[in-house]
């Protein structure tokens, strides 16, 4: 394990992913030279390795912000020490988006550790599912391309393309300025649902986590009603692969949906609960006649979108029913 | 003090294990000085330090660094068989550079990366290494660097005279130049010797102290700051070796030490 003394600005910040850990310990010139130092072997030649991943040759498909309970690798331990166990993957955590789609970051939260710290960093908290604001600053994640929060060096990579031209012709500010209301409602909704999940029993968390997600599903679907609005265009979500089913996009679009759609599911998710009142419901929606404002209109969307996906939907509330959460359903 | 124990102390004296921090007095004011004027005019500033070989320009460069903490950064030289540019080298030094693009003109979010954490000063020592062209590239970049987010203090240092020059011609009007000539005084010397001997006293745990004599013979003499720490850490390791409180050496001595007989010597009967 590196020396303390070595490099004080190794230490892992509190809420940092293990990817970016990992990446923040290859700007370490001991670190550096340590790596070039074992990898000899390879005959590339002298370099600079982006993250301790790239030196471990990672398998592809794998998690970089958790580590398996049988990990046998050989940097890492090394390196980073006993604080490498608390990345082992969590039980009962909350629905995290995978790896691969992995895309969200809080703007105030990397600048803030830029000024404290000196160094860019990823926290874990953006990838969990039903979080698409930051708990610190209650602010919507932004969403960067898939390819760049993919990336090895995705703290750096998300901070360029953060200050890049096509970041800011996306409108992120005028969107949430054109929905600030429905926004606020919907942290509101995530502050409420972190706060019930955490007074669950373990034995009860996957019924609580498996409604939400049921409901996520259904309200993100593309094609929907409920899914399309202004501004809903310049949200960066993925696009599902040629020739997809209607049923695999349901069960992927939570995860690859963009931060300011998992927000918009979130508030209908807070009318269904009976946690937003109809009026409140109509001026966060800005009076639109239109748009879904109670429980009787999202059911009617969802059932007129698709009744097959409605009756999946009624079947997956019933069968992961829990008394936390009371649903409306007419 | 048993044998082995005073061998080890040697040792680490012979090895520069101990932290020995020197700068020339007025250096660190004058950067200070720069900065506050390059946050007012919002203009870079670039300042070549001068000197001859061995009179403490880099030693200087790394006391400056750690006495600025984060508002300074240094550029490491990486090997890349002349592919990476010292605008390349400037973003490995930030922990900001891509290994899939070639930096020619500073990017957008450098400016914003380096207003985030607060940079005011840049510190490239030996400048001449990081030509990778002969046209006026290496010069162009240095510029570009000094004008990074609103204007940064550069501080470098160069040996080779034609790139001096051509700095000089590239910059004129666009950034401020100051030349900084440094030399080695014999007060200097003494301030070294000093600091040196809290250094490997802290670090070995001894009181060593300097006998008159020795401290004569450190105001007369005129060299080069490495080579006269090179005989400080002999006569120290002597001096614990010998188990003397006093750190003493002639004339001789040290001349054999600058040849470096005595100092081969001397690890030889160490590592025996």
């Amino acid at each position: 394990m590196l020396k303390s003394g070595l490099c004080s600005n190794a230490k892992m910040i509190a809420g940092e992913s293990l990817s970016s850990w990992s990446y923040r310990l290859c700007q370490i010139p001991e670190v550096q030279q340590y790596l070039l130092h074992n990898a000899g072997g390879y005959g590339r030649g002298p370099r600079l390795f982006l993250s301790l991943f790239e030196f471990e040759k990672r398998e592809a498909h794998c998690d970089l912000d958790f580590i398996s309970p049988d990990y046998k690798w050989k940097v890492l331990p090394l390196i980073m020490g006993p604080d490498l166990e608390r990345f082992v993957k969590p039980v009962n955590d909350a629905p995290m988006i995978p790896w691969g789609f992995r895309r969200s970051y809080c703007e105030d939260c990397m600048r803030e550790n830029l000024r404290s710290n000196c160094s860019l960093m990823l926290k874990i908290a953006w990838r969990y599912v039903s979080k698409p604001f930051c708990e610190v600053h209650d602010m919507l994640l932004k969403d960067v391309p898939r390819q760049i929060g993919g990336a090895l060096d995705a703290p750096r990579a998300i901070f360029k393309w953060n200050h890049s031209i096509e970041s800011k012709n996306l409108g992120h500010a005028e969107y949430v300025n054109n929905w600030a209301d429905l926004l606020k409602t919907a942290c509101r909704v995530q502050k409420k649902l972190v706060k019930l999940r955490n007074l669950q029993h373990d034995s009860c968390i996957y019924l609580f986590d498996n409604t939400i997600m049921s409901l996520m599903r259904a309200l993100l679907t593309p094609g929907m009603d409920l899914y399309r609005h202004s501004g809903s265009n310049r949200l960066l979500d993925i696009v599902s692969s040629e020739g997809e089913t209607l049923y695999l996009s349901c069960y992927l679009q939570p995860f690859r949906a963009s931060a300011a759609c998992r927000a918009r599911a979130l508030f209908f998710i807070g009318i269904l609960l009976g946690w937003v009142s109809q009026k409140e419901a109509f001026k966060s929606l800005r009076g639109d006649p239109w748009e879904s404002d109670t429980p009787e209109k999202i059911w009617g969307s969802v059932y007129k979108f698709d009744k097959e996906l409605y009756y999946w939907l009624r079947n997956s509330l019933i069968r992961f029913q829990t008394s936390a959460l009371s649903i409306y359903t007419s | 003090m048993n044998s082995s124990s005073r061998i080890s102390k040697a040792i680490k004296v012979l090895q520069g294990q101990y932290k020995i921090e020197y700068s020339f007095p007025e250096l660190t004011n004058t950067i200070e000085e720069l900065i506050r004027n390059t946050n007012i005019t919002a203009k870079g500033v670039v300042v070549h330090l001068e000197g001859e070989p061995g009179c403490g320009l880099s030693a200087s460069l790394e006391h400056v660094v750690n006495k600025f903490g984060v508002e300074a950064t240094k550029v490491n030289y990486n090997f890349s068989f002349g592919k990476l540019s010292l605008l390349d080298n400037f973003a490995i030094s930030l922990a900001i550079r891509s290994p899939y693009e070639h930096l020619k003109k500073a990017p957008l979010y450098m400016d914003q990366y380096i207003n985030e954490v607060g940079l005011k000063l840049v510190v490239i020592d030996d400048l001449e290494r990081f030509e990778v062209t002969h046209d006026n590239s290496l010069a162009e970049c240095l510029v570009a660097i000094s004008e990074v987010a609103n204007g940064l203090v550069v501080l470098y240092t160069t040996h080779y005279r034609p790139l001096a020059r051509k700095i000089e011609k590239i910059m004129k009007g666009r950034v401020n130049l100051f030349r900084v000539r440094m030399s080695l005084e014999s007060a200097d010397l003494c301030n070294i010797a000093f600091k040196f001997l809290n250094a490997a006293n802290g670090e070995t745990r001894q009181s060593i102290r300097f006998s008159e004599c020795a401290l004569e013979h450190i105001e007369q003499q005129a060299c080069r700051l490495d080579e006269f720490v090179k005989i400080l850490e002999v006569a120290y390791a002597y001096a614990t070796l010998r188990n003397d409180s006093l750190l003493t050496f002639s004339g001789t001595e040290e001349e054999f030490s600058i040849q470096g007989s005595q100092y081969v010597e001397v690890r030889a009967m160490l590592e025996c």
